[in-house]
């Protein structure tokens, strides 16, 4: 295997390791006839990611002709040979990754200004082939936008990064904050955050609904949360955000946003469009970027229904949120948004409502069903199982996987079984 | 040391008398060798030398010149005494960094012999600060040998491409491994770390390689944490020379430019390591 990349490439090659190394902690690497396939996974299997680099990425691409090769290390070991992304730029030319069969051994050698060389030889370890499960072809939902002007996918930055914020907003969505945060900076339609903000640690997930025309993301509180204490958030983004927006069936899923961290950067530093692809929740949610030379996937775990009942009711909770919504989001008045929300009798949207200042934004994971405080849906929050979040989710996929067939990431392979399955919970198919 | 039962020496009874105009002009160069608490102080004609060992392995040294300080005055020969430099630092930046361009923090450093303390005076905004630290019976510095006579092996380089390999050295590796030939790989940094090795190669011909002397092929092991140190040194400086003499031993030497523009210089010598020869 001998594959050599230059100048901008390499950048992009290390800003794909580095988003695999938000997913899990080995690196599998696959080289195979339509490009180097780099994935990672995480522990708990809810999460997969695959860059695949075709060979047009590569000023020289040779793939091993005799057998398959396929190898696993620790990430930690790619990273530290393209550590500084910005020393990267700088003096690195071209960078070679070669195996070395003699000595087992992966040699990444980067050629850089006045005649340095770096030279690093890392050892692996076989590994069975890693695929994940999943079909983004025949997705129900799909969402397209370019990262910069991406409401969708920089208010997901919104949500998992820990910054406080300062945000400006277009006239279609609207933000549920601590007031003295909010600094509106221009009427520009874009959400920019950029300073710190304290989410409590369990909310690493979010809530994405989508109707015919709109996109709602919330903020999915655990289950023994105390709402009184809690911030919920909600954002509103309009189909027009979008440069392709096909929802053909209304849902609402929640998924990890942690690992999706390294996704966002790299879209973002490649200016390149992300589209989401989901369907109902359990199945797994697809977000994607590519261009003619590189094809990423991230295939995150959603919660599934079966696992909660609330989640069921929380469809039709929204649905029906939604409708009268709408209105107020247009007229674009956060106070009579207040006001709207104060008065409507929707069930069970107003989680903790002696806090008038903070306007309510429904509780996607509660149980809607009167429109009083703690006490009833205290008792129904007790009824859920306290478990870890991705104990909840399904896992993927895996086991040895045909290694035969050219494993592009979006082939359905269907029947497969689950070898490994690592929690006790897990009966659900993926 | 109880100050009040000690007559206050006046200022013709001190036998060194050091004064900057810009306390930055020493601390700056005291951080690049302060991997230790304790530091040997010399003090002759020529300026100040301060050096600072560990394990019996690796001395750094650094020099400022006597026409660096504004005042420089010796009573003797040579003035010698030990501080805790950990402590002379912490009293040398006592006003903070210096947020405000243009503000300076002046120093006039005062010791007056055997048995007293060295006393700092520090000024700034017209705020004066005294600082008194005990000082100890100066250690014998090591005298690790090194005479020009037997380097074998002696490149300088400029500092800008060392500071790279340096930050990125795989610290899981116990040793950083020094190979310099005169012919390939010429200038070769190893290690070897868990996830395997690494190596970082200088050509001879590289404009980062402004003096390049290499008689003879050798290859010599330094243990990795007692050269990690040397990195501050390498972050001042501008240019670096690294010989190797017949024994093994290593001499880096720095070149730094203070605020001013003036010249100093840091060394570093350290011992091959003597474990058995690994992969």
């Amino acid at each position: 295997m001998d594959c050599v990349t230059t100048g901008g490439n390499v950048k992009v090659l290390a800003k794909a390791i580095h988003s695999l190394s938000k997913i899990g902690e080995e690196l599998y690497l696959e080289p195979v006839e339509d490009g180097l396939t780099l994935r990672a996974v995480n522990s708990s299997r809810s999460a997969f990611a695959c860059f695949l680099l075709s060979p047009l990425f590569f000023q020289r691409y040779q793939a091993p002709s005799d057998h398959a090769f396929r190898c696993k290390m620790p990430i930690k070991s790619m990273q530290a040979v393209f550590r500084s992304l910005s020393s990267l730029e700088r003096s690195v030319e071209k960078c070679r990754i070669e195996l070395n069969s003699e000595k087992n051994r992966l040699t990444v050698t980067l050629h850089c200004k006045h005649g340095l060389l770096k030279t690093h030889n890392l050892s692996f370890q076989d590994c069975e082939s890693l695929q994940a499960v999943f079909d983004k072809e025949n997705c129900a939902n799909v969402l397209r936008a370019q990262p910069r002007s991406a409401l969708l996918f920089e208010s997901l930055y919104f949500f998992y990064q820990k910054l406080s914020i300062t945000a400006s907003f277009s006239d279609q969505c609207l933000f549920s904050l601590w007031p003295s945060l909010i600094d509106y900076t221009s009427p520009v339609c874009r959400l920019w955050v950029d300073t710190v903000l304290h989410f409590p640690p369990s909310l690493e997930e979010v809530n994405v609904s989508v109707n015919g025309e709109r996109v709602w993301l919330r903020n999915h509180l655990e289950d023994d949360a105390d709402p009184s204490r809690a911030m919920m958030t909600e954002l509103c983004l309009s189909a027009e955000e979008f440069d392709h927006f096909a929802v053909r069936s209304e849902s609402n899923i929640t998924f990890c946003l942690k690992e999706l961290r390294g996704l966002l950067v790299f879209a973002e530093s490649s200016g390149l469009p992300v589209s989401m692809h989901f369907d109902e929740p359990g199945s797994p949610v697809v977000l994607s970027v590519s261009d003619s030379v590189l094809d990423a996937n991230f295939v995150l775990a959603t919660l599934s229904e079966d696992a909660h009942q609330r989640n069921h009711n929380n469809n039709k909770a929204d649905r029906r949120e939604a409708q009268p919504a709408a209105d107020d989001f247009m007229s674009d008045d956060m106070d009579s948004y207040l006001i709207a929300m104060e008065a409507s009798d929707l069930p069970g949207d107003l989680p903790g409502p002696s806090h008038e200042s903070v306007p309510p934004v429904p509780h996607s994971s509660t149980n809607h069903r009167a429109r009083l405080p703690s006490e009833e849906e205290e008792e129904e929050e007790e009824e859920q199982v306290n478990q870890p979040p991705n104990k909840k989710f399904c896992s993927l996929f895996f086991g040895s996987v045909l290694p035969a067939s050219s494993q592009l990431t979006n082939q359905t392979i269907q029947g497969q079984e689950v070898l490994a399955s690592d929690s006790d919970d897990e009966k659900q198919e993926e | 040391m109880p100050l009040s039962t000690q007559s206050q020496p006046e200022n013709d009874e001190y036998i060194l008398i050091a004064s900057l105009d810009n306390v930055r002009n020493l601390s700056n160069i005291l951080k690049a060798i302060s991997f230790k608490d304790h530091a040997i102080f010399n003090a002759t004609q020529n300026g100040l030398k301060v050096t600072v060992e560990d394990s019996k392995c690796l001395q750094a040294n650094a020099f400022i010149q006597a026409d660096i300080f504004q005042e420089f005055t010796l009573k003797e020969d040579v003035v010698g005494f030990q501080v805790n430099l950990t402590v002379l630092l912490d009293c040398l930046t006592i006003f903070g960094g210096s947020t405000v361009p243009g503000v300076m923090t002046a120093l006039k450093m005062c010791y007056n012999g055997y048995g007293y303390p060295l006393t700092l005076f520090l000024e700034e905004g017209g705020v004066v600060t005294v600082c008194k630290i005990n000082t100890q019976e100066p250690e014998e510095p090591l005298d690790f040998d090194f005479c020009s006579t037997n380097v074998t092996n002696k490149v300088i380089l400029q500092s800008d491409s060392l500071k790279e390999a340096f930050s990125e050295l795989d610290m899981t590796s116990e040793i950083l491994q020094l190979t310099m030939s005169p012919s390939h790989p010429y200038f070769r940094l190893s290690t070897f770390g868990n996830s395997g090795n690494a190596h970082y190669d200088y050509p001879k011909d590289s404009e980062m390689m402004e003096l390049f002397q290499c008689t003879k092929t050798q290859t010599n092991r330094y243990k990795m944490s007692l050269l990690k140190p040397s990195t501050k040194a390498l972050a001042l400086s501008c240019k670096v020379s690294v010989r190797t003499d017949s024994r093994g031993f290593l001499s880096l030497q720095y070149l730094v430019r203070n605020d001013d523009g003036q010249i100093c210089f840091v060394e570093y010598y350290c011992c091959p390591d003597e474990e058995a020869d690994e992969e």
